[in-house]
């Protein structure tokens, strides 16, 4: 399944109804790395959360919390913690360092920092070591991109709408792929959405898809575009969602390859 | 007690997920005394039956206490992970019940007028700062058009699919799923400007 066909299992998994078709589809998808639908799922969850916070608690009886506490007092679990976190360091980080690069970095630093349980626990184990050989593959591929003399790396400047956001690109240009990370852009308007474009030397305006921002304003996409010879410059504008064809909203970020 | 949110609550629910991974017992009840008062009233919303919601709150907190460690900071903070897995484990105890059922909010109650409050006697702090994170919420709520809230809420309070709620309302897949993305959108939107203009 594409991305944009997950749109729709990523809220439903946050809302719990997924269906396991959908949810193995999801599941194998964010397996293979993909951050924007990973980014998705992180940002559908989280409005769940505070969607909960609507619902006045209702107090389970006492008896719940008296069975909880006996049964883990009683639980045979064995906790080795590693000395190190195994949650990325929150220390500041330049905006453009790329996400899985710092995945990757924090996990070669930490040394490997798993939680280890028992053996019953090893499928937990084996999912932590998935997930970082993930990050590891995929800081690999983006240090690949970043090291290649291939690449040309272009900074977006911010339109009138947002003068202080920021934009970058490194094309890989005998790849013919593009990694685009913004910073420092607002959320997109109820309804709305970022959309990439790719400006060819006629003027010919290619949608490389959408994209949102985490809190702190930072988005990126990863695009292939095999033949992209005759590209000359990049732009972003807000969008409605799902993204459109050609662009109908306002220029957020632009820059030249020229 | 009644759950909390913001940069201070995600940082406390941050350490007691971190110590309960650790195996700290007294962390795993100060983290249930925050949040099962609304874990509970999520798994009632789906199940509807008090016995079968308190089954599924144990349910959700022995799995914060087996997989705190699994804790994946990147999700999101601990209430979102607590709370996807009160709807997970609600709805697959419904679908094992085989009782399915369609438990919707009313038009008129904010979010919960048939419910039990939880008794405010632990902390009071955190209750008034969850109450006002809970007004937020339903005020945005409150801000979406009736069709967009009608779905949100059955398909993040009722638990009821995509599918189920077209099926209910009689409605075509297509547009319940791009009402609920619009919903959803504009609560984000909505919940964004509430925090960034008057976080407690």
């Amino acid at each position: 399944m594409t991305c944009e066909q997950l749109r729709d299992v990523i809220v439903e998994t946050a809302a719990g109804t997924a269906g396991a078709a959908e949810a193995r589809a999801l599941t194998a998808h964010l397996a293979a790395g993909c951050p924007v639908c990973a980014g998705r799922l992180a940002e559908a969850e989280a409005i769940g959360g505070q969607l909960a916070l609507a619902i006045p608690p209702v107090a389970p009886s006492t008896a719940v919390r008296e069975r909880l506490m006996e049964r883990i007092t009683a639980d045979p679990r064995v906790v080795v913690p590693f000395p190190s976190e195994r949650t990325r360091p929150s220390a500041p980080r330049s905006p453009w360092l790329p996400a899985a690069v710092a995945a990757g970095l924090a996990a070669a630093l930490t040394g490997v920092a798993v939680y280890v349980p028992l053996a019953r626990d090893r499928d937990a184990l084996r999912a932590e070591m998935g997930r970082l050989d993930r990050d590891l593959r995929t800081a690999a591929d983006t240090v690949r991109v970043l090291r290649s003399p291939a690449v040309q790396v272009v900074s977006l400047g911010g339109g009138e709408p947002q003068p202080g956001a920021r934009g970058r690109i490194f094309w890989d240009r005998a790849r013919g792929e593009w990694r685009f990370y913004a910073a420092e852009l607002r959320p997109p308007g109820a309804g709305r959405t970022y959309e990439l474009w790719l400006i060819d030397d006629r003027n010919r305006k290619i949608p490389a898809g959408t994209f949102d921002v985490d809190a702190h304003g930072e988005g990126e996409l990863h695009v292939r575009l095999p033949d992209s010879g005759t590209i000359v410059a990049a732009a972003v504008t807000d969008e409605p969602v799902g993204g459109v064809p050609q662009p109908t909203g306002t220029i957020q970020l632009v820059g030249s390859f020229q | 007690m009644a759950g909390t949110e913001g940069p201070a609550a995600g940082a406390e629910d941050l350490s007691l997920i971190r110590a309960v991974a650790a195996g700290d017992k007294a962390a795993f009840g100060s983290l249930y005394d925050r949040y099962a008062g609304t874990v509970m009233a999520l798994c009632l919303r789906v199940l509807g039956d008090r016995a079968e919601a308190e089954e599924a709150v144990t349910d959700v907190f022995w799995q914060v206490w087996q997989q705190a460690g699994r804790f994946d900071l990147e999700r999101g903070q601990p209430i979102a992970w607590l709370t996807t897995l009160a709807r997970t484990r609600a709805i697959d105890r419904r679908r094992a019940l085989s009782r399915r059922r369609s438990v919707v909010l009313p038009e008129d109650d904010g979010a919960g007028s048939r419910t039990e409050r939880l008794p405010s006697d632990a902390d009071p702090h955190a209750d008034a700062v969850g109450s006002q994170q809970g007004e937020r919420v339903r005020h945005a709520l409150a801000s979406l058009a009736p069709d967009q809230r009608r779905v949100v809420e059955m398909n993040f309070f009722g638990g009821l699919s995509h599918q189920d709620i077209a099926d209910e309302l009689g409605e075509p897949l297509g547009t319940i799923k791009t009402r609920i993305r619009s919903g959803l959108s504009r609560m984000k939107d909505s919940l964004s400007a509430a925090f960034e203009g008057g976080r407690p």
